[in-house]
């Protein structure tokens, strides 16, 4: 039997991994299309994670709340949230936060182009851990949207005029493209990639 | 062609073995999971999605927390949240939160019903295979999970200020994740496709 799907001319369907010959253009059991790869992989896992790079600055830069209490406001950014909390005590939850809203996203951005980077150059070098690092990528990202969620739940709970209100700020725009952008791009990237130079003598 | 399957990250080609249950066949070269050999057939991520269902009702239609500041109280719900993103101008942002808090769960949930009932009846589900690509599609976009977390992170913000006091969708929410997990856990797509239909 040949090594790999792509050399016994098989398609094998993304939604419901039904293996079909190639040629076939649709799956003929779920009609999703069909590709030996995902197509552009490459440049477009590129184009979305240099997108999210840019993003990346005023997501920082910018207030993602702002906390109005007895007529004084205070714009928090993601950084100074988690601030916020240390200041508290609240360390440990200081440290989920910081995980998912700082570590996740840049982590994510480096893997992702190391990746991209490592297939660019048809690296043969430790397939087997490149491809969990992918699978790492993968699974971690959504959390990412925790602070989305929070600013969401914050300005709907706390709307109470002079006394305490919060309003989100431009900031969680940028913040939630960037999480959406990382996580197109770990779902454009194709993991086959990096065995394909492996499969190919 | 019915006996091979292709590893999703590698692309290597195997022969699919029936296992012993809850055996997990990975790729030998990258690791990855093949194939689960999964439990209990059609009717326990059946009765899961069921409860599943009945879960999510509660979530969205009662309050998540009650914040109490001053005499004043106010209770949000999910749906709340993603209003108040739409008043402040935020509509991107409100349709992501609606996307991954609200629409996702559900409809990835209703979709599942609605290829696991017949299934289970002997029937052919309406557009299965559409309807079950659209379930497989959807559940990566529901973040119950993180919504979770960062009700969790509100409260302790909150606590700060004022009194916070989670209301029902919250248990409901704190019930749903495991059971959720589970329906994951027990769905063996590939035994449903092998029970649909093909696409006309």
């Amino acid at each position: 039997m040949s090594a790999t799907a792509r050399q016994a001319g098989l398609l094998n369907c993304p939604v419901c991994h039904l293996l079909s010959p190639r040629g076939q253009r649709l799956c003929p059991r779920c009609r999703t299309a069909l590709h030996p790869r995902k197509p552009h992989s490459l440049s477009r896992t590129w184009a979305l994670l240099a997108t999210a790079v840019i993003l990346y600055i005023p997501a920082n830069l910018y207030p993602v709340m702002t906390v109005t209490r007895l007529g004084r406001g205070e714009p928090n950014t993601i950084l100074s949230g988690v601030a916020a909390l240390i200041k508290a005590g609240m360390w440990p939850l200081a440290l989920v936060v910081f995980v998912a809203s700082v570590v996740i996203p840049l982590l994510k951005i480096v893997t992702l182009g190391y990746l991209a980077w490592s297939v660019e150059r048809g690296s043969p070098w430790r397939p087997r851990e490149r491809t969990q690092l992918y699978r790492l990528t993968e699974t971690f990202g959504h959390w990412s949207m925790v602070d989305v969620f929070l600013v969401a739940i914050l300005v709907a709970l706390v709307d109470m005029g002079g006394v305490a209100t919060i309003t989100p700020g431009i900031g969680v725009s940028f913040f939630a493209s960037v999480v959406i952008l990382t996580i197109l791009a770990a779902r454009s990237f194709d993991p086959r990639l990096i065995w394909d130079p492996l499969d190919h003598d | 062609m019915v006996e091979l399957i292709a590893c999703h990250a590698c692309d290597r080609l195997y022969h699919l073995r029936p296992m012993d249950h809850g055996g997990v066949a990975r790729c030998t070269r990258c690791g990855a999971v093949l194939y689960r050999q999964h439990c209990c057939g059609m009717i326990t991520p059946l009765a899961l999605s069921l409860a599943t269902i009945i879960l999510l009702a509660l979530v969205n239609l009662f309050p998540l927390l009650t914040f109490k500041v001053g005499g004043q109280e106010q209770s949000v719900t999910l749906l709340a949240g993603v209003r108040a993103l739409l008043r402040h101008g935020m509509g991107e942002v409100a349709l992501l939160v609606l996307l991954t808090s609200i629409l996702a769960p559900l409809l990835h949930t209703l979709a599942l019903l609605h290829v696991l009932i017949p299934i289970h009846l002997r029937r052919q589900p309406w557009q299965g295979a559409r309807v079950f690509k659209l379930a497989l599609l959807l559940a990566p976009w529901a973040m119950l999970g993180v919504t979770m977390l960062a009700i969790m992170v509100a409260m302790v913000k909150l606590k700060q200020m004022a009194g916070v006091v989670p209301e029902t969708a919250l248990f409901a929410l704190a019930a749903l994740l495991p059971v959720a997990t589970a329906v994951d856990a027990a769905l063996d797509p590939h035994r449903v496709w092998e029970r649909l239909e093909p696409q006309p």
